[in-house]
């Protein structure tokens, strides 16, 4: 009977609460906005209740379990972007917490070249992030744009190539680009177009200066940019669309649609980006498509440009692991449509370049045993260039293939590549390692390709292990090895050294070889003719460097300010360089002969104070000239860079404002002709600088971004380079396109069903 | 009314947003719409097929504005001197010829190219009679080796050894053959004075009509051996050297140029006097451009002027190898 009162009681007290139910409410602690979809856990102490997990809703809110209502409980609060709360308490009452915002910088994560997803503080390299916060502000579009505000990074334009970069005072083909671990193949002249590789996907991009040559092998000298596209999605289906507009043409339309499920996620993402081409004088215009008469205007200096591409991703959690499949497909044509011939304009000679590309990879990445972690990947890259010529009669329009064969010319890649690591990285363990292999099957198609096709091979083991003998201290020695199919792999070793003094001290050493080994071009090239004696050379050896550096990082981080300031020196030293050379007679050949240095100082500060971010920095980078060697002139010419961001959020309204600067400084050298008669060449300085307004609108479904590229206006910048062989000497190189608007409206749309 | 502001904000922006979507994908490069073709008005527009790899050799006359004759430039390899008291022997520059006095007299001995890179020569381009390859080689005897050059596929064409043996007013005797002594030939080449030269092929080993007769032509278009850094195979227009001579003008524009202005002009009679320079590869667009405000004027062999300037490379369907010119007479 006593029972049985007690049973409803209990009974008409659970009901009761029911409707009356209890919550807990979850909100930012800077603008007291609801914390969507944080996780709240519920565990009574000494209970044998179970404890609970729920997820707070769009109004920041969970309700109480019944089952725990009236415990003793511990609550622990977490989301991502925010610090961790813990409480407890007897859960009997509505409840407000305040979720104070993770500092971003905390918050960053990178995996180039790391054991297990790391935090840049830990990592034994010096890795730079460039986050999807930077590149929305910065309207960039493709990895050109973004890349044009980092220091030590300089980006040339070749209106039919592409834009391709040097860092560290290197060139582009020795700079490895990869998308999620993946190589991005379709070099032309060593470079790939960085203008060909569009940010919608992507979350984040980690740059690593110096080598990574044992992780990454070939290319991977200078230093190593990876993409890294975005996986998670919080919502069961998100749709965005993402559209574009700049004064000078750009119009750019993508979208997105991403579906999550249980442990599957699927995400099927496309667009168009259209270009209609600028040359000095153009005019603000907003769609024209009025036609226009086939005379001088037809010519533009940057070539109209349309691009289309599709991806497909899914990704399905096995245990602690996640498989991953990624599809791309993408395609983009160049106009070039000809000056009208002189004397009378009639005629014009039109090139069209189309690349086509697709990309395959399947990955399986994560934790397979408490802190051992398996990274696999394999993938299947094409990559084909089409380009095409007509002599078109400007008085009828009416156009004809030439009959010229290299006028007509396809260039074709493939890459097979397979990769995976072993590691492990248990924190307190003394050491941690990684293992690994690494295979790349290369095949080439061209016109000028000996026998018109060839293949290459890449076969690597590498390994490499942190050894901390004191905690402070950790030492990470690598090795490569690797056996080619067509020339003697080098052996490629590493060793990093980071020791943090203190608390907010860190040191980082490095030594490191880099290597890039010869091309496909470079070993099979073919040019024969009446004037022409041009050979690849089979015996070739890879270009290696040594590089040596020193970083040292200050941070101090106090209540809402962080302050940090780091600075670095390096030192590469290039050897067996591959250099057209004469060899015999009238032959010309690839040949090691080549050297070239570079080295550098740089210095970066970053204060961030509630939402107002500034950073500040400068670099002074030195050329080796080769002609030191055998002329009177200085064996190093110098060249500074400025680079400032200032970005301010105003949290309440949701509103934030960006500006970014870069000076980069004149670009000295030094050409000697055929007489022997040295004169200097340069590339002179110039300022840019980007600024942008974003508005959050309609509940964060609606990104608003406007803003002015390239303030200071810059075109072509005077240069003088006089070329050896056939290339004449210029008087200025195209930089910018000139003062731009650009607007970017973001769509932002979700469903939890 | 609060709420209605509410709704009809998120669905005006939706509104832009589609238009603006729409806009997006209505951009596209702009279509053409064709220039007036000029007036030529008494200006004479003619053209020759070198084919793009040049293998022609195209003579024309001016004044009756024809192709007199065509040759595959691979239909010769030598010439010789055709007035009666003629001796030089020139070489097919077009196709990149050299040669060299080996300094030995034994035909047989001669066997092997072993130094002949480091004293071949090629004729000047400018057809000085005193700077030929082969040069005053009457008094010698030698045994010269001739670098046949390369065929328009860059083909290379062997090797020769040569004997000028004699030369008088009619004839010249020479005897060649391969290096190894095969083909070895004996043979006399002819003189007829109604020609520049008589021309030799080693393909054939027999004479060839190749100039047509010296009065009935202006000008040839042809490759030829020019001094540039090295020695490179150019494309251009040579003229006869046959009391003919040329001179550029490019103060004046086509048009300007009278009979009064060319009268107080030096003509060159140097072969290149036009030469190669009318055009220009460009390597930024990979195609060659056509400098039209180089002015020729020609002077022929019957003292008549004409003024030409080049106005296109290509056919009508954009395959090089096909200058084309305005002329005139003046």
């Amino acid at each position: 009977m006593k029972t049985q009162r007690k049973i409803i009681f209990i009974a008409l007290f659970v009901i009761a609460n029911i409707s009356y139910s209890q919550t807990i409410t979850v909100l930012a602690k800077s603008d007291k906005s609801p914390v969507l979809f944080a996780h709240v856990v519920f565990k009574p102490i000494n209970s044998e209740t179970k404890e609970q997990v729920v997820l707070t809703d769009t109004n920041g809110t969970v309700t109480i379990p019944a089952s725990i209502l009236n415990l003793r409980s511990q609550i622990l609060i977490s989301c991502i972007g925010y610090e961790k709360l813990m409480d407890t308490l007897i859960l009997n009452t509505n409840k407000i917490y305040y979720l104070k915002e993770q500092n971003q910088v905390l918050n960053e994560v990178v995996v180039t070249g790391q054991y297990a997803p790391n935090s840049p503080e830990k990592a034994v390299h010096k890795i730079k992030i460039i986050d999807r916060k930077k590149i929305d502000a910065m309207g960039a579009q493709n990895l050109r744009d973004v890349l044009t505000n980092e220091m030590n990074i300089r980006i040339s334009q070749d209106n039919i190539l592409g834009s391709s970069m040097s860092l560290q005072g290197v060139s582009g083909e020795n700079v490895k680009i990869l998308i999620d671990g993946v190589p991005v193949i379709g070099r032309l002249g060593g470079n790939i177009d960085l203008s060909q590789i569009n940010l919608n996907n992507i979350e984040r991009i980690e740059v690593i200066e110096g080598p990574m040559s044992v992780s990454y092998g070939t290319n991977a000298l200078a230093g190593t940019i990876n993409l890294i596209t975005k996986k998670s999605q919080l919502n069961t289906i998100e749709t965005t669309i993402n559209s574009y507009y700049e004064s000078i043409g750009h119009y750019n339309l993508t979208g997105k649609v991403g579906f999550n499920k249980n442990k599957n996620k699927f995400t099927v993402s496309g667009g168009r980006n259209f270009f209609d081409g600028w040359k000095d004088g153009d005019k603000i215009s907003f769609i024209n498509n009025k036609p226009q008469l086939a005379d001088s205007n037809r010519y533009q200096q940057w070539k109209p440009k349309e691009q289309y591409f599709g991806d497909l991703q899914y990704i399905r959690k096995i245990n602690k692991l996640s498989l991953n499949y990624k599809g791309g497909y993408f395609y983009e044509k160049i106009s070039n449509r000809g000056y009208p011939r002189s004397p009378y304009g009639e005629t014009a000679f039109d090139d069209y370049y189309r690349t086509y590309r697709i990309d395959n990879a399947v990955f399986l990445n994560g934790e397979i045993a408490k802190n051992k972690n398996l990274n696999f990947l394999i993938s299947y890259n094409d990559y084909k260039r089409i380009k095409n010529e007509y002599y078109k009669d400007l008085t009828t329009l009416s156009e004809v293939l030439t009959e010229n064969q290299s006028d007509q010319d396809t260039t074709k890649f493939n890459l097979i590549n397979s990769r995976a690591t072993f590691s492990t990285s248990k924190d307190s363990a003394k050491i941690n390692y990684e293992v690994g292999y690494d295979i790349n099957v290369e095949n080439a198609y061209g016109l000028r390709i000996k026998d018109k096709q060839q293949q290459i091979g890449d076969y690597a083991l590498f390994s490499s292990a942190e050894y901390k003998p004191i905690e402070p201290l950790t030492i990470r020695p690598g090795l490569r090895y690797a056996y080619n199919t067509v020339y003697q792999a080098p052996l490629v070793p590493s060793l990093n050294v980071r020791y943090k003094i203190k608390n907010n001290i860190t040191l980082r050493a490095c030594y490191a070889k880099g290597f890039r080994a010869p091309s496909l071009k470079d070993l099979y090239f073919y040019f024969v003719d009446i004037n022409h004696n041009i050979k690849g050379n089979e015996n070739l050896k890879a270009e290696y460097s040594d590089n040596y550096s020193l970083t040292a990082n200050y941070s101090k981080i106090k209540e809402n300010r962080i302050y940090k300031i780091e600075t670095s020196v390096y030192y590469n030293d290039i050897r067996n360089l591959i250099t057209l050379a004469q060899t015999t007679g009238s032959e010309y050949s690839y040949v090691n002969i080549g050297k070239y240095k570079t080295l550098g100082i740089q210095l970066n500060n970053e204060i961030a104070i509630n939402h107002l971010k500034i950073s500040l920095g400068g670099s002074y980078t030195g050329r080796y000239n080769i002609l030191s060697e055998t002329q009177n002139v200085e064996p190093f010419s110098y060249t500074p860079e400025v680079r400032s961001n200032v970005m301010y959020e105003f949290k309440k309204i949701n509103l934030t404002t960006a500006l970014f600067y870069k000076y980069t400084g004149k670009l000295p050298g030094f050409t000697v002709d055929a007489n022997n008669n040295i004169s200097p060449t340069f590339i002179n300085e110039y300022h840019t600088a980007d600024l942008s307004v974003s508005k959050l609108l309609w509940k964060k479904r609606i990104n608003l971004t406007v803003g002015s590229k390239n303030l200071f206006n810059v075109k072509n910048v005077p240069a003088f380079a006089s070329g050896s062989g056939h290339s004449s000497s210029t008087s200025s190189v195209p930089i910018g396109t000139g003062r731009t608007y650009f607007i970017k409206l973001d769509f932002n749309l979700h469903s939890t069903k | 009314m609060k709420f209605e502001m509410k709704m009809k904000t998120p669905f005006l922006l939706a509104r832009v947003g589609v238009g603006l979507l729409l806009l997006l994908f209505a951009s596209c490069q702009k279509e053409e719409l064709p220039v007036p073709a000029h007036d030529a008005g008494n200006v004479i527009t003619s053209t020759v097929n070198m084919e793009s790899n040049y293998k022609w050799q195209i003579f024309f006359d001016l004044k009756t504005n024809t192709m007199v004759s065509k040759n595959l430039k691979t239909a010769w390899d030598i010439a010789f001197e055709a007035t009666s008291d003629g001796y030089r022997v020139i070489l097919n520059s077009s196709k990149a010829m050299y040669a060299a006095n080996t300094g030995n007299t034994n035909f047989t001995v001669v066997t092997d190219t072993v130094g002949f890179g480091n004293i071949k020569k090629f004729d000047a381009p400018s057809g000085a009679s005193d700077s030929t390859a082969i040069g005053d080689w009457r008094s010698s005897n030698k045994i010269y080796i001739i670098d046949r050059g390369y065929s328009e596929t860059g083909a290379h064409q062997g090797f020769r050894k040569i004997q000028f043996q004699s030369v008088d007013a009619n004839k010249y005797t020479i005897r060649f053959a391969e290096l190894n002594g095969n083909g070895d030939t004996s043979i006399e080449i002819n003189k007829d004075s109604t020609y520049n030269f008589t021309f030799l092929s080693f393909t054939t080993k027999s004479t060839a009509i190749i100039e047509p007769p010296k009065a009935d032509w202006d000008i040839v278009f042809t490759q030829y051996l020019e001094a540039l850094s090295t020695p490179y195979l150019v494309t251009g227009v040579l003229i006869n050297r046959y009391g003919t001579s040329a001179l550029m003008d490019s103060l004046k524009t086509f048009s300007q140029i009278t009979y009064s202005d060319v009268l107080s002009y030096t003509l060159s009679s140097k072969l290149t006097a036009i030469g190669y320079k009318w055009k220009k590869y460009d390597y930024s667009t990979s195609t060659f451009i056509i400098y039209p405000q180089m002015n020729y004027i020609i002077k022929n062999s019957e003292g008549i002027y004409y003024k030409l300037h080049f106005i296109d490379f290509y056919d009508t369907s954009g395959n090089k190898g096909n200058p084309k010119w305005e002329q005139q007479q003046l």
